[in-house]
């Protein structure tokens, strides 16, 4: 592989990889909403 | 005073409707289109055009979808004859639009389901271990020798044209119950009986379930490749040859015909315009932009619900899939096993996933396992995307005729597996898919993403594409976009459209003059084309007496 390829494939696999992460970040940390929490009130299990 | 629709579903979280419409867009082109664009137009210099219209394209396009999508959702459509009508105005040709628009979905649904069975069949069959050289089974797989070995590739090439009935039409019928056949069927039923279970219990929790499967299996075989070093001990077959093969952007072509070695570079290949073409054309196609399938997903998502950044995590998803999975798990052990002299099996998407892949796993080390994995997961990803186009044609029915689910399905069934056996029945040299793939999933989108645009930029107008932006967003989307997509995005397409059109279109008609499987298929497409417009015109004229009672 020539300096040129590592460069390509890291430039390419980082942009995508940073990318895709912040978004998963960005998801997992924004709250819940109100019909979320319903939903997930719905499937707990009953005690 | 007009009549008051209300929205019939949604989903149940954001992580669902995400994880839908990425597996909706995460498809065979990921996995095999990709790998063998960019070895064809120049490696690593492929990517530049590539990663450009990713975010002039992929970007704008897609989020623009969501937003069309979420507005028809809130007035209570969820078709894209629904959609399109209530952001063109209410306008009649908007809806006419939106109608004919559904045409893409429905016919690539009638194909997709197909090559889902193919899938699944050779899955299984590693599964079952009857695709393992000198394996039982199949006595064609008898001349399988290890090595770098022509007999071993025709082998393989042969067992794929029996499988799919390449070599005659109608050829997989002759055996009642043939394996294809069973497994078509079996396939068309998980699929619309997913469809019939709703959007939220049916597609969401599936799309839960098998994204993750779909990361797993991509997991192992990417280990594999990564850990085989020089399995052959050929020079200029180790694992950093693999991927310079993909990634490198300079190359020797040695000329067939004359024997000379030319060196492409960088430059080269970005003053090609048939590079940026075919850069622009993966990920168009690749995202799944203007197939209906994202409208119609991002009408279920709730009023409130965030989509500015739900769409770009869709669209990035997919690029994860396309790039690092897609990238890393097929070019790279092809290389390891076969050399650069299986390259010219590369370019096309069926023999790099049915003919080389299989040839790998079959010099692979427990290939058995890796060829079950990685069909596992073409499978997975095929599924979810024709769910995906799919629900199109079942929203549009319910829209244009006020039917139940049962109802629904039980139309869109008959009329799915219509197509599915005109094309399994015409299956010789794949004349019939081959004329719906290229008609519907290659030149419609670009067209109905020229008309999409339009829509958005010209009647819907960008200040109501911001407020659905803005509506619950959790990451506001950059002012510039909606500027991109009208000043940007759109000459673009366009540019591109004509520029594709230019290339393919001459081969295309003459192949369309010579044979008559691509003249009936076009004939088929031209019918349903034809009885969607009518539906589509009764059903606008009916809303419209609606919205004046």
């Amino acid at each position: 592989m020539t300096i040129g390829g590592w460069i390509s494939m890291t430039v390419t696999l980082g942009f995508v990889l940073g990318l895709f992460s912040w978004c998963c970040y960005q998801m997992t940390s924004a709250p819940e909403t109100p019909e979320e929490l319903e939903e997930d009130a719905k499937n707990k299990p009953k005690e | 005073m007009a009549q008051q629709r209300k929205p019939k579903e949604h989903w149940n979280s954001r992580i669902g409707v995400v994880l839908a419409v990425a597996g909706g867009a995460v498809g065979l082109g990921n996995f095999l289109r990709f790998p063998g664009q960019v070895v064809n137009y120049g490696g690593g210099a492929f990517m530049i055009p590539y990663l450009i219209s990713f975010l002039l394209i992929a970007i704008p396009i897609a989020s623009t979808e969501w937003a069309l999508g979420r507005y028809g959702g809130r007035k209570g459509y969820h078709s894209p004859l629904g959609v399109y009508y209530a952001a063109g105005n209410k306008s009649a040709f908007w809806g006419l639009c939106g109608g004919l628009s559904a045409l893409t979905p429905l016919v690539i649904s009638m194909y997709y389901i197909f090559v889902e069975a193919w899938c699944l069949l050779y899955a299984l069959q590693y599964l079952g271990g009857l695709l393992q050289p000198l394996g039982i089974g199949y006595s064609l797989l008898d001349n399988v020798k290890p090595g770098l070995d022509l007999k071993s590739a025709d082998a393989y090439g042969a067992l794929f044209s029996q499988t799919t009935g390449m070599e005659a039409d109608g050829s997989i019928f002759r055996t009642f119950a043939s394996p294809l056949l069973v497994v078509t069927a079996v396939c068309a039923a998980a699929n619309f009986y997913l469809i019939y279970r709703g959007v939220s219990k049916g597609i969401e929790r599936f799309s839960k379930i098998v994204a993750p499967l779909i990361l797993l299996c991509a997991i192992f075989v990417i280990v594999r490749v990564l850990t085989l070093g020089n399995p052959t001990g050929a020079p200029g077959q180790s694992l950093l040859d693999g991927l310079g093969f993909m990634w490198n952007p300079t190359r020797e072509v040695v000329d067939a015909a004359t024997g000379e070695v030319a060196r492409t570079n960088l430059f080269d290949s970005l003053l090609n315009a048939e590079t940026w073409l075919a850069a622009t054309s993966q990920i168009f196609f690749s995202v799944s932009i203007c197939l209906g399938a994202t409208c119609t997903y991002a009408s279920y998502v709730r009023e409130n619900e965030d989509i500015a950044l739900s769409s770009v995590t869709a669209t990035s998803a997919n690029e994860f899939c396309e790039v690092v999975l897609g990238g890393l798990m097929t070019i790279p052990p092809a290389i390891m096993y076969l050399g650069a002299q299986a390259a010219d099996k590369f370019g096309s998407s069926f023999s790099l996933g049915f003919v080389v892949l299989p040839n790998v796993f079959g010099e692979m080390p427990a290939g058995q396992f890796f060829g079950f994995c990685f069909f596992t997961l073409l499978f997975c990803s095929a599924i979810t995307s024709s769910m995906s186009i799919v629900q199109p044609t079942m929203a549009l029915f319910q829209d244009a005729f006020g039917l139940t689910r049962k109802k629904g399905i039980a139309l869109v069934c008959l009329v799915v597996l219509t197509g599915t056996a005109f094309v399994s029945w015409f299956s010789k040299n794949l004349a019939a898919l081959d004329a719906f793939d290229f008609w519907l999933a290659n030149f419609a989108p670009f067209l109905g993403g020229v008309f999409q645009t339009v829509l958005v930029a010209y009647v819907w107008k960008l200040s109501n594409l911001r407020q659905e932006w803005d509506r619950g967003a959790i990451v506001k989307l950059p002012r510039i976009l909606g500027p991109i997509v009208k000043y940007v995005s759109l000459p673009y397409l366009i540019l591109i459209f004509l520029f594709w059109c230019y290339k393919n279109m001459h081969g295309r008609l003459q192949e369309v003059a010579e044979n008559p499987v691509t003249q009936y298929s076009l004939v088929f497409i031209g019918v349903l084309a034809l009885g969607l417009l009518a539906t589509s015109y009764a059903v606008v004229r009916r809303w419209k007496k609606e919205d004046k009672v």
